[in-house]
């Protein structure tokens, strides 16, 4: 499942956030918004490795939106919108080190590489400790709570969320309905919402 | 878990993915811009499922969307670029073409000896009632006694003439020698135009219809 999750995930990140972008691009700051929305913590995730004061990676990260929104005009949609951001926000990220005298390390750069976490041992390159003990309570709740819902759901959840399936082919998969793989995920995710709420910043 | 819920709620879960962009989705965008529950809970389903996927994150604080919506609302949209050109692209080309006409047609009619043909000649013979078209016609191109074309443009309905360069002034201009020895600062001269043009006769010619233009 892991290799065709990727093909999926790949194949449809290319398009996933058209519907936002075109209207961004066309100037609706709502839908940059959701954009903003969608994708700040892994912005603030990826900053976190290489700017190291809280405060400052915040800004570094509404920096990268900025750019993101002036130069949206010259997004051509031949990558993924993330791909694009994550661009910006390594460019920003380096442009930002330099600035300020210091020198980026090897090493910090090639986390940058890695989207995925590889586990603990990260905590010294996080912004600060408390943001990650709280990222890792958050992850030890979502995955408690998926862990308990109902299999149906839990199958949806995980085919879109970690295989990056589409909502067709989880339906051919589930053998079920489209709407009824819409309402599955969408359980699942008002579960963890419900467990996540509280903890949030 | 309940079993019941509003099925929009499903929708803008649909949204987060991209698998929803109907009339639903755009109902949505109009009401998410009033709905600070709507917009801070679609950043949690976010940041769920990367906690699921176990993706590098920071939990951002509530207010940082907000942050980021003031700045933009402070600096206001910005021109935004069409099929990647920006956008005074447009203006500025057709700035260009227009001013080249200008030049073409100032030229033109100041050749000592030339037949003079007014552009507007074919828009004032045109029949009153002609219906208008929705883009601008090129109208009837002249020839003149010295080789000389001349098009008129009209936003009336107009048969489409287009006389050829023949002979040696095909030959510069296929090679657009004529354009790169062109001084500017002599509109009148005309000295780079092919010399040894023979007489065409000054009634238009119908032929092909001009390239499509954007």
């Amino acid at each position: 499942m892991d290799g065709m999750g990727a093909q999926a995930r790949m194949a449809e990140q290319t398009d996933e956030d058209s519907a936002l972008v075109e209207r961004a691009r066309a100037g609706d700051a709502r839908a940059f918004d959701l954009l903003v929305r969608k994708y700040q913590h892994r912005v603030l995730g990826l900053i976190g490795r290489m700017v190291s004061d809280w405060s400052e990676a915040q800004d570094v990260a509404q920096e990268v939106f900025m750019r993101a929104w002036r130069s949206l005009g010259n997004f051509r949609g031949e990558s993924s919108f993330y791909t694009w951001l994550y661009r910006i926000a390594v460019n920003t990220s380096k442009n930002q080190i330099v600035s300020s005298g210091r020198r980026p390390l090897t090493a910090e750069l090639q986390t940058v590489e890695d989207e995925h976490w590889s586990g603990a041992g990260r905590m010294q390159e996080q912004a600060t400790p408390e943001n990650e003990l709280l990222r890792q309570e958050m992850e030890r709740t979502v995955v408690r709570t998926v862990e308990g819902l109902p299999e149906d759901i839990r199958t949806a959840l995980t085919l879109r969320e970690v295989d990056g399936l589409s909502y067709d082919e989880i339906a051919e998969l589930m053998q079920c309905p489209i709407g009824t793989v819409r309402s599955r995920i969408f359980r699942g995710r008002e579960a963890i919402d419900r467990n996540i709420k509280e903890l949030m910043p | 878990m309940t079993d019941k819920f509003d099925d929009t709620d499903a929708v803008w879960s649909a949204l987060l993915d991209g698998q929803e962009n109907g009339q639903a989705a755009r109902f949505l965008l109009n009401r998410v811009e009033r709905d600070e529950v709507l917009r801070q809970r679609w950043s949690r389903w976010a940041l769920a499922g990367d906690l699921l996927a176990r993706r590098a994150v920071l939990p951002a604080p509530s207010d940082f969307a907000d942050r980021v919506a003031a700045a933009i609302r402070a600096e206001g949209t910005p021109q935004r670029s069409v099929n990647g050109r920006p956008a005074w692209w447009g203006w500025a080309g057709g700035l260009a073409v227009a001013a080249s006409v200008a030049w073409v047609a100032v030229t033109l009619v100041s050749v000592p000896g030339a037949e003079r043909v007014s552009p507007v000649s074919s828009v004032a013979d045109a029949p009153l009632a002609a219906p208008p078209s929705r883009a601008p016609v090129v109208g009837p191109a002249v020839v003149n006694t010295r080789g000389v074309q001349q098009v008129s443009v009209s936003t009336l309905a107009q048969p489409v003439n287009f006389v050829p360069f023949q002979g040696e002034d095909a030959y510069w201009i296929r090679h657009g020698l004529g354009a790169q020895v062109a001084p500017l600062g002599s509109l009148g001269t005309l000295a780079w135009l092919p010399r040894s043009v023979e007489p065409v006769s000054d009634e238009p010619t119908p032929l092909a219809a001009p390239a499509e233009t954007r």
